[in-house]
């Protein structure tokens, strides 16, 4: 559950996915690499194209789900560099009920 | 005058007398309608100081201008009174033929007041009044009470009824239509003290539209976003999706708050019921996005389950069987509880009993067969359920020792399912809030789930946050349409402006509806300050202030008391309230709030 920085390159990590985004996708976690949130999510989607909607097609981050680190901060700008040691969550952005 | 009837309807159950009431279109363009108005009749209805179950505290039906036409969503109505619960305003919703059968019965609100000698309903035909006796459906559970009644008067009535929980006067007994549920704050008991099991609403009066060719326009491009990625959790997963995120986040209320996750989360989990039990998908009347969720119990049947329902009823219970869950929900959908005081309630015992401050074997957490059972003997106010009925801030009360301590409420109101240690912006929602903590009322979890706010750091920042999302839900509750909609819009007050325009012909613009928001929210504010409201209300409980909330990894997150009583005060410096949270008179001549007929004291 982990992203690594390498002398600025990504190592794959797994990211894990929660509520609508594993809804979609099928499964609870997915392997993706990315130096930033953008890369990783292109990645995601790459791995898994059920995944489509995290981005806009202007690269912005979809207002349909949410990505954290660590579960703690979340994350708003695709050109986010994700931290070394972070652990990235995929979530859908709706509570209520 | 369009939209409206321009009249509400005041019925004296315990005189037998009804009349119409005209309703100045000010009033109307003020507070729009559902919980807007219904504030509004509230100030003018109740007797400063009424108890809340005396014959002459009023229960008020409100409809809105958009009800009965094709937006989707729109059929949805207000209750409002002073809550049994809190002694403070109480407002909830629901939905479908009651709202559209309501409003053509000729009036934008019906106002039920006095004490019927016998056990009676009241049926409202074409905007004539009968009430009769409740032969028949007194002591039925909600569910056979409206097909006895639908048997007995014909498809067209449509019935908002009480179950057991409401005759016996449970302090968070809800109101039901068609198994949906004005839940909170404890209408049911206020419907019951009125010795009233049903409502009954049948007519033909439509209000016509400003704009018929742009309300239709509008109705068909709303319904094509309602299809669209920001209701697609609701149509395909529910709510009960939350679970397991929150359950990542450590937000997932368990053991009466005593953590933040719960290790068989994953047996409960919304992934699991839907996997396992799912059987059917329903909406309202008048929905296009169908976000309920049908799950079969043990028996097979169908259940309606939401988050809510699902975290009260199973983690904050400790409770991980699913099947139990669903029996519970069943239950207090028919005995007529509200789920979330219901659970919270029974969670808060199964932790006197713990701690020896209750004698009440097998009352445990994760106890299933426990909790199903203390939720009949709180219907039935039998033995310890008599002292449960009254909800946990008079239970912790009488119990003494610690258990006021972790007695789950504010104001009287247990919480919902978000953990306000580990959301921060959404406890300050939870502790200023009118009604109570609420995440109808509040949606300040949003700001959580965001970029930004730091939801383990509450600040002073969280109050313009906290202020917009309270705002946006005064709006939407007042227009009415559905908050599982809110994701559609760009921007709720320009297109909430444009739907106004359309169905009353006023010239609403986005400012208009910003101040109309904001009046509403503080006329409820007004409405507590009337009845005894003091500053030392808006706060959290003292185990939320004072415990970390316990974390697998690291120092859990806390939320010092100073911490909140800062996030307090930006609030009120936010909403230009003055130090102790009184509304200053330029800000009620401001609002045009003077026709509440009520000024604060000691305010300048």
């Amino acid at each position: 559950m982990r992203v690594g920085i390498v002398s600025g390159a990504a190592v794959p990590v797994t990211v894990e996915l929660l509520g609508m985004a594993r809804f979609r996708a099928g499964r609870t976690e997915v392997r993706a690499e990315g130096r930033t949130v953008g890369e990783l999510l292109r990645s995601v989607v790459l791995e898994c194209p059920s995944l489509a909607g995290l981005m806009t097609d202007d690269g912005k981050l979809s207002k349909h789900y949410l990505i954290s680190f660590d579960g703690e901060r979340f994350v708003d700008d695709a050109a986010e560099v994700v931290p070394a040691g972070s652990q990235v969550l995929i979530l859908g952005a709706d509570a209520g009920g | 005058m369009f939209g409206y009837h321009g009249r509400y309807l005041r019925i004296d159950a315990g005189r037998g007398l009804a009349e119409f009431v005209p309703l100045p279109e000010d009033v109307l363009r003020h507070y729009l309608g559902g919980v807007g108005l219904g504030t509004w009749l509230l100030h003018r209805e109740a007797p400063a100081g009424v108890d809340p179950l005396d014959p002459a505290a009023p229960l008020i039906f409100a409809f809105s201008p958009l009800v009965g036409t094709p937006l989707t969503t729109s059929a949805k109505f207000a209750v409002v009174a002073k809550s049994p619960l809190t002694h403070r305003l109480n407002d909830a919703l629901s939905s479908s033929h009651f709202a559209l059968s309501g409003k053509r019965t000729g009036a934008d609100a019906l106002v039920l007041v006095g004490r019927a000698a016998e056990p009676a309903i009241v049926l409202i035909d074409d905007g004539r009044v009968r009430i009769e006796p409740a032969t028949g459906v007194w002591r039925l559970p909600t569910d056979e009470s409206t097909g006895v009644l639908k048997e007995r008067f014909g498809p067209d009535f449509h019935a908002a009824v009480i179950g057991p929980a409401g005759e016996r006067l449970v302090k968070f007994a809800t109101l039901s239509h068609d198994n949906r549920h004005a839940g909170r704050g404890g209408l049911g008991a206020v419907l019951g003290s009125k010795n009233l099991k049903a409502v009954l609403v049948r007519g033909t009066r439509r209000t016509p539209v400003a704009d018929p060719d742009r309300v239709l326009a509008t109705a068909r491009d709303l319904s094509r976003r309602s299809f669209g990625p920001a209701t697609a959790k609701y149509r395909e997963l529910g709510t009960v999706a939350n679970l397991l995120t929150f359950n990542r986040l450590n937000a997932l209320p368990t053991r009466n708050f005593q953590a933040g996750t719960f290790a068989d989360a994953e047996l409960v989990s919304g992934e699991a019921l839907n996997a396992g039990r799912r059987m059917a998908r329903a909406s309202c009347a008048a929905c296009t996005i169908g976000c309920e969720h049908i799950y079969a119990a043990p028996d097979g049947q169908g259940v309606r389950l939401e988050y809510e329902s699902l975290f009260a009823l199973g983690p904050l219970c400790g409770v991980s069987d699913p099947g139990v869950v669903l029996e519970a929900a069943r239950l207090c959908d028919r005995l007529g509880m509200d789920t979330i005081s219901a659970g919270a309630t029974v969670a808060f015992a199964m932790e006197c009993a713990e701690r020896g401050l209750l004698t009440a074997p097998g009352l445990r957490f994760g106890n299933g067969p426990a909790l199903l059972a203390t939720l009949r003997r709180i219907a039935g106010r039998e033995g310890l359920g008599d002292l449960l009925a009254e909800g946990t801030r008079l239970a912790a009360a009488r119990i003494g020792g610690e258990a006021p301590n972790f007695a789950p409420h504010v104001k009287g109101l247990e919480i919902p399912g978000y953990e306000p240690r580990a959301l921060q912006t959404m406890a300050l929602g939870f502790a200023v809030g009118s009604r109570g903590p609420d995440h109808n009322r509040s949606g300040a979890y949003e700001a959580d789930f965001s970029a930004r706010a730091d939801r383990l750091h509450g600040s002073a920042d969280s109050a313009r946050l906290a202020v917009e999302t309270e705002d946006r839900a005064a709006l939407i509750d007042s227009m009415i349409l559905c908050k599982f909609l809110r994701g559609v819009f760009s921007d709720l007050f320009v297109e909430g402006a444009d739907l106004l325009r359309a169905v009353t012909g006023w010239d609403m613009t986005a400012p208009e509806l910003r101040t109309t928001a904001e009046r509403i929210v503080t006329a409820k504010k007004l409405f507590n300050v009337r009845e005894g409201w003091t500053p030392a209300e808006d706060t959290l409980p003292r185990r939320i202030l004072s415990e970390a909330l316990p974390a697998a990894e690291g120092p859990g997150a806390r939320l010092p008391a100073v911490r909140l009583k800062e996030m307090v005060a930006a609030y009120y410096r936010e909403r230009g309230w003055t130090d102790d949270g009184q509304v200053p008179l330029a800000a009620v001549s401001g609002l045009c709030l003077d026709d509440l007929g009520f000024t604060p004291a000691g305010v300048t």
